[in-house]
């Protein structure tokens, strides 16, 4: 059932949020959604990490259906890697229904302290960064590498309802030689596919509630749709600093509530 | 062309934007309804847009299967067989599994 107005209010703001910092800077969001539910609104872990999943589903729908149409998305590249994503994801999935909220929960902070620290290191070089507008020439290489941090990337995605960019962009850019735009767009395009296939196991034990999914879901289509509208007159560098800030004071409130037994 | 890109992706972004405002305008309604007290029909309307969302992912895999078929690539066309079967038996055995 729907919780009060208020509530409904906050949680589409989450995902507003959520939304707006995937299009503006192609981050999932998700990374947010799962410790926001499950520190100020009590989400049980495995409830706050299935709403997750819809939310990240919801900003790759979102983002992709705008970057494909643009061809920035390199689908071959995208679907040969989700033959990785998804086994990890389906794993992980199952594996998360066995594990409890502690192992979760210090997963989360982990992945919170890594997502904000190796954004640090981004924004810092995207200060003078200028936008790239026309997609270089490139072949995919070292597919091996891919699949493997694919399959990884999927199966961080099945156990904290988080994408996986974090780990699937770099690989991309740096180890496969995909240009940027082009690993970010491809990776975010992965994510709806590989979300779902967690989400289908996390729905199928009951583990996602409508009541929370619909308002934060709603809100990520609207944050999507207002960062596309902001994206050029934002600095990229203030984006991701302030990615960084909450990524980071999440881990920390993550960290206390944990100890303080206030995580279900 | 650019290595890897397709010449028309436009099923494949067919898909993805039509789930996108389908699921968006449903959520938005069950919202604005839940605000104002029609808790019943909002739930309703709710459930619709979450498993519309959840769909089409699976419809997206479709989509660009129907493409690859179209342009003649059987590599790309297996790829998308292989991971629809994945993605489905995922689900299934990770439901009996529960």
């Amino acid at each position: 059932m729907f919780e009060s107005a208020l509530s409904i209010l906050a949680l589409m703001a989450i995902g507003c949020v959520a939304g707006g910092f995937g299009s503006l800077a192609g981050l999932g969001g998700g990374a947010i959604v799962t410790p926001l539910l499950a520190i100020y609104f009590g989400l049980p872990m495995h409830q706050a990490i299935g709403v997750s999943l819809v939310a990240v589903i919801a900003t790759s729908t979102a983002a992709s259906s705008v970057n494909v149409e643009k061809k920035v998305t390199d689908i071959r590249l995208g679907m040969t890697l989700e033959l990785a994503t998804t086994i990890g994801a389906a794993g992980a999935a199952i594996i998360a229904g066995h594990a409890d909220r502690r192992t979760l929960a210090l997963l989360l902070i982990a992945f919170l302290l890594y997502s904000s620290l190796s954004m640090v290191k981004r924004a810092w070089t995207s200060r003078n960064e200028e936008l790239q507008k026309s997609i270089p020439e490139y072949k995919a290489r070292n597919y091996p590498v891919g699949l493997a941090a694919s399959l990884g990337a999927g199966a961080m995605s099945g156990l904290l309802g988080v994408g996986g960019g974090v780990i699937k962009v770099p690989v991309m850019y740096l180890a496969m030689g995909i240009p940027l735009r082009v690993a970010t767009a491809t990776s975010n395009f992965t994510i709806g596919v590989t979300a779902a296939t967690s989400a289908y196991i996390y729905y199928g034990r009951g583990d996602i509630s409508i009541a929370f999914a619909a308002p934060v879901v709603a809100g990520v289509f609207a944050g999507s749709l207002l960062g596309a509208r902001l994206a050029p007159k934002i600095r990229s560098t203030y984006v991701l600093s302030l990615f960084v800030a909450l990524t980071f004071f999440l881990a920390v409130q993550m960290i206390y509530k944990l100890a303080t037994g206030g995580i279900r | 062309m650019k290595p890897g890109l397709l010449q028309s992706e436009g099923l494949v972004a067919l898909t993805l934007r039509l789930g996108a405002h389908t699921s968006f305008a449903l959520l938005l309604i069950a919202v604005a309804l839940a605000l104002a007290g029609l808790r019943d029909i909002a739930m309703a309307l709710a459930s619709a847009g979450v498993l519309v969302l959840l769909a089409t992912p699976l419809l997206r895999i479709v989509a660009a299967m129907v493409m690859f078929l179209k342009a003649q690539d059987m590599k790309m066309t297996l790829v998308s067989v292989v991971l629809l079967v994945v993605v489905i038996t995922a689900s299934i055995l990770g439901v009996k599994l529960h």
